[in-house]
């Protein structure tokens, strides 16, 4: 698995212009008006895509029965790109936790806790992301993957859309609502990492099977 | 080294049923026209492609049992794919570096400054010439003890193909029990490096030969009709009907130059034969 990180870390290495990009587009909020958040919000997420972007440059130049010849098995393969994402995404979003903390000591009026939180809730959604498109693009590609990605986006705003009018029209959903409200915060931490294991665990499985059967 | 007993593939009308013995220290080309089944019987070997039935066995062990040592001791040219295009050859020697504990870098160095192979060049950026050494390299910089080469030379011009034969024949020469088993449309190229060939067509192997019998004892006969009635055909292997009468491959060139000095003997070569065995009729 060494060798397929390295490989795609070179991948991203020759993307560092794109990085900047982010980086440059992460901090002008910061630096116009002190939202550190949105760069919590904006770098893990690119960095993410991008390490899933990594699939897409295998079947470039069809290199992926080239990789599949050298000493790694399909289960690796998979493994790798999860690897890859939550090194990059997660990475990322401590770096900018500490940034964010950094921030705070110089800043009084900056809230730490909050902006801990939003960076968890991140990790906790870029986690979900890469469980839902890494085994879609291992199975569509690039390209049918986006479609996906696009349909997922819809399906997702839809639904919080209806809960939202669930939650206003019934004083049941409204009571249940409450009952997340009282949950302690080690409960959601605690939650979240269970959700998260269970989550990526579900996709590696399905996108070893996707590999497992794969003809190259 | 490697063995295959009646490997099975089908693809719609296409089915590959084919038996092979690669012995250790041995040249083995595999020729065939297009869509014979050489890509799919490398294909099958490497585990890309699921198979319908046989047995394929590399190193004494069977291929659902291999690990990553097996692999190791592997190198690989594929005809249609290669190393990510957007990375450069220092990429690819990082790479390989961490995948086989006997990858030789200086080996490696060497080799891409004696090619002219940029360490820094993205791939996609190489001629086709440097993008065929560079995988010749890939494959053969981690002294591996079988080689597998689909199709290396295809689209290289006659220096860049010799050039690249040279650099097998070196990585031979280094130790007898290497072996290759390589795959070509150029039947120049396997009859200066290969000890023996297989012929595929239509998705069987229809000769097995060793290069210095084929080259040796095979030959062309064109004969008028008349000369092809009174002749002995037991050693004609594939006749085909011409204008002027008929086109006949024997394995036993000696028997027709001994006993029908006057018939018209042309000395084998693999193109020919290939011809023969594909287009002709079997007596």
């Amino acid at each position: 698995m060494k060798g397929l990180l390295m490989k795609d870390f070179a991948l991203m290495k020759g993307q560092r212009r794109f990085f900047l990009m982010l980086l440059l587009i992460g901090m002008i909020p910061v630096l116009a008006g002190g939202n550190v958040g949105f760069l919590t919000g904006c770098l893990p997420f690119g960095l993410c895509f991008f390490s899933i972007s990594t699939i897409s440059y295998d079947e470039i130049d069809n290199s992926l029965p080239f990789l599949l010849i050298l000493p790694v098995s399909r289960r690796e393969y998979a493994g790798e790109k999860y690897v890859c994402g939550i090194i990059w995404g997660v990475g990322a979003s401590l770096l900018c936790q500490l940034f964010g903390m950094g921030y705070g000591i110089f800043h009084d009026d900056f809230l730490v806790v909050p902006y801990l939180v939003q960076g968890g809730v991140t990790s906790v959604i870029m986690i979900g992301f890469l469980a839902v498109m890494i085994p879609i693009q291992l199975k569509f590609g690039s390209e049918k993957g986006r479609i996906f990605l696009f349909g997922i986006v819809l399906a997702v705003m839809g639904s919080i859309a209806a809960l939202n009018r669930l939650i206003n029209l019934s004083i049941e959903a409204e009571k249940a609502v409450g009952f997340f409200t009282d949950i302690p915060v080690w409960g959601y931490v605690l939650g979240s990492i269970v959700l998260c294991v269970l989550v990526l665990g579900i996709s590696y499985g399905i996108s070893v099977r996707i590999m497992e059967k794969k003809e190259l | 080294m490697l063995k295959i007993k009646d490997l099975r593939k089908s693809y719609g009308t296409f089915e590959l049923n084919c038996s092979m013995e690669i012995p250790a220290g041995c040249i083995t080309g595999l020729v065939g026209s297009n869509g014979a089944g050489k890509s799919t019987t490398f294909k099958s070997v490497l585990g890309l492609i699921s198979t319908d039935g046989g047995s394929i066995e590399v190193f004494g062990k069977e291929i659902h049992a291999w690990t990553k040592a097996e692999k190791q001791r592997m190198g690989v040219v594929l005809a249609n794919a290669g190393f990510n295009t957007y990375l450069t050859m220092k990429d690819m020697e990082t790479v390989l570096s961490r995948m086989y504990p006997r990858f030789d870098r200086a080996m490696f160095r060497e080799y891409c400054s004696r090619y002219q192979l940029p360490a820094d060049k993205r791939i996609k950026e190489f001629s086709t010439g440097m993008l065929a050494k560079a995988k010749i390299l890939a494959a053969i910089t981690h002294k591996a003890d079988l080689l597998l080469l689909d199709e290396p030379t295809t689209g290289l011009d006659v220096l860049a193909r010799e050039e690249l034969l040279d650099m097998l024949r070196a990585y031979m020469e280094e130790d007898e029990e290497r072996t290759i088993l390589i795959s070509s449309h150029i039947s120049t190229d396997l009859e200066g490096l290969c000890d023996d060939l297989y012929m595929i067509d239509n998705g069987e192997i229809v000769l097995h030969e060793e290069m210095d019998v084929l080259l040796g004892q095979y030959g062309i006969l064109k004969v008028t009709q008349s000369q092809f009635d009174a002749m002995e055909k037991q050693y004609l292997l594939r006749v085909m009907k011409e204008s002027y009468g008929y086109r006949c491959l024997t394995g036993e060139k000696q028997f027709y130059l001994e006993n029908y000095p006057n018939l018209t003997l042309e000395k084998g070569n693999v193109d020919e034969v290939i011809a023969m065995m594909v287009k002709g009729e079997a007596i």
